[in-house]
């Protein structure tokens, strides 16, 4: 009986049967809150129209401001290409990069001799030096404002529209221009060898500044025997020719950092141009010319030469 | 249809009333067989969303079922969403339904409807997804696979194994072959 073949039917007839009084019991609300609901669409309608207006002027804008960072930003990457054979991962270092990143301020020569960065340093304290950066037709010294993102900005917009104008606005971004002494952290360097107390090694007996050999000066000076590993250990752990200070800017970072937590990698190589974006410093994607919108740093975290917006 | 669809965007009561008649049961049997606690609750909701939206749609009946159940899905995902933060929102009774749906010919007086969904919600749920909007909405195959977000071929076998699950409870399987290959 229940096997037959109309039980399933009746299954399918079931779920496919009209409704029930049940089923449509509270007519009524469900229409009243209906036609509420419709009534109130109108403006809705209206906002939501506004608002998909908006979204998309937003997202054009989004689209062309991030087109403009991307484009600053590949060409800033370019540059380290350039700059890469002019590296030196040893513990003096002559700057030989351009000077696109010469907008500094300095302290005196208070510099540890890792940290030397000769040529582009400014003695004097305070004063914002503008120098025409050879690599671009930009000229610097056309800079008033200490806003990187408002000065190419006018740039763009004195530019006349036809060929060059790219070129123009390009060379203002890529340049110095604007950029404040204080994104650059030349002056951060000034930091003398201080003695660490969390070991017993004397940092004043650091005297060349490059923490390796330092480290193994130590280990061959001192005689073997009981004493000797922690000797080394507390040599190896002390600040000795370490770059004490927070490394904001790859222009002052000449020689190779040591300390992984110094500046978030072991392996960091020394870029003498602020302009170097990537991993030069440890602090990410860092760029000094920020997307030329004014905004800060183009991909940085904030920890890195990213020049702030007007 | 198109007629009231038409009139029920420009506001007119009676075009809404006549909509929600025409697929009220059928929201209703399709939360039910999903195993909702609330389906009138659910069912409310997507008719103001409906009402919300209805300037934007635009289509025939068939258009606007598909909608319907695309919207009705969403409700339902977000209540079993709800429902699996707050498991006391539960309904004990549920559980009990199910011991009726296994024991269904031995309580003639459950309706026929009852056991029917009873024994869909026993299937997995996408089978018993497809199984509703196939049978119970009578979407084709391509509809409910536009609803679903699967492969025409996919829906086509959840039916074929959701409706061959209910014959094997029924204990009518060779019998119902024909039946479900109509589906």
């Amino acid at each position: 009986m229940t096997n037959d073949p109309p039980e399933f039917d009746k299954i399918i007839a079931a779920l496919r049967s009209s409704a029930s009084a049940d089923e449509l019991s509270g007519e009524d609300a469900a229409v009243e809150a209906m036609a509420s609901t419709l009534a109130s669409t109108p403006s809705t309608v209206r906002s939501l129209g506004s608002a998909r207006s908006l979204r998309v002027v937003a997202v054009v804008a989004a689209g062309l401001i991030g087109m403009g960072g991307i484009a600053a930003a590949g060409a800033a990457t370019l540059r380290p290409a350039r700059d890469t054979a002019e590296i030196s991962t040893a513990d003096t270092v002559v700057d030989t990069t351009t000077p696109a990143s010469v907008v500094a301020t300095t302290s005196p020569a208070t510099t540890s001799p890792a940290t030397t960065v000769a040529e582009t340093t400014v003695p004097g304290t305070g004063v914002e030096t503008l120098v025409d950066d050879p690599a671009t037709e930009f000229d610097e010294t056309q800079c008033a404002e200490g806003n990187h993102g408002a000065t190419v900005s006018s740039i763009a917009k004195e530019t006349p529209p036809g060929p060059g104008h790219g070129e123009v606005v390009s060379d203002a971004a890529h340049s110095s221009c604007g950029k404040n002494a204080d994104d650059d952290a030349t002056d951060d360097t000034t930091v003398a060898p201080v003695d660490d107390p969390t070991t017993d090694f004397d940092e004043t007996q650091c005297a060349d500044g490059n923490h390796g050999a330092t480290v193994s000066s130590i280990a061959r000076a001192t005689p073997p025997g009981p004493g000797h590993g922690e000797e080394v250990s507390d040599a190896a752990h002390s600040s000795c020719g370490k770059d004490t200070a927070p490394d904001d800017d790859a222009s002052d970072d000449t020689a190779t950092d040591d300390e992984a937590t110094d500046d978030g990698t072991a392996t960091t190589v020394a870029a003498t141009d602020d302009d170097s974006p990537g991993n030069s410093d440890g602090h990410g994607n860092s760029n000094g010319h920020g997307n030329g919108n004014g905004n800060s740093g183009g991909n940085g975290n904030g920890r890195g030469n990213g020049k702030p917006g007007g | 249809m198109d007629e009231w669809i038409e009139r029920a965007r420009a506001g007119d009561r009676e075009a809404l009333a006549a909509l929600w008649r025409a697929h009220q049961h059928l929201l209703l049997r399709y939360f039910r067989g999903r195993g909702s606690t609330q389906p009138e609750d659910l069912a409310s909701q997507v008719w103001i969303d409906v009402a919300a939206s209805l300037h934007r749609f635009s289509g025939d009946s068939d258009a606007f079922r598909r909608w319907l159940f695309t919207i009705a899905r969403r409700r339902q995902i977000d209540a079993t969403r709800r429902s699996a933060r707050r498991p006391e929102d539960l309904d004990p009774g549920a559980g009990a339904e199910l011991a009726d749906a296994s024991s269904a010919r031995e309580f003639e007086d459950v309706g026929a409807l009852d056991r029917a969904l009873a024994l869909v919600r026993r299937l997995p749920p996408d089978m018993a997804e497809a199984v509703l909007l196939r049978v119970v909405a009578d979407m084709a195959v391509d509809e409910v696979a536009q609803v679903m977000g699967r492969r025409e071929g996919h829906v086509r076998v959840l039916v074929h194994r959701g409706l061959r699950k209910l014959a094997e409870e029924l204990a009518v399987t060779d019998e119902a072959l024909p039946a479900i290959n109509r589906l």
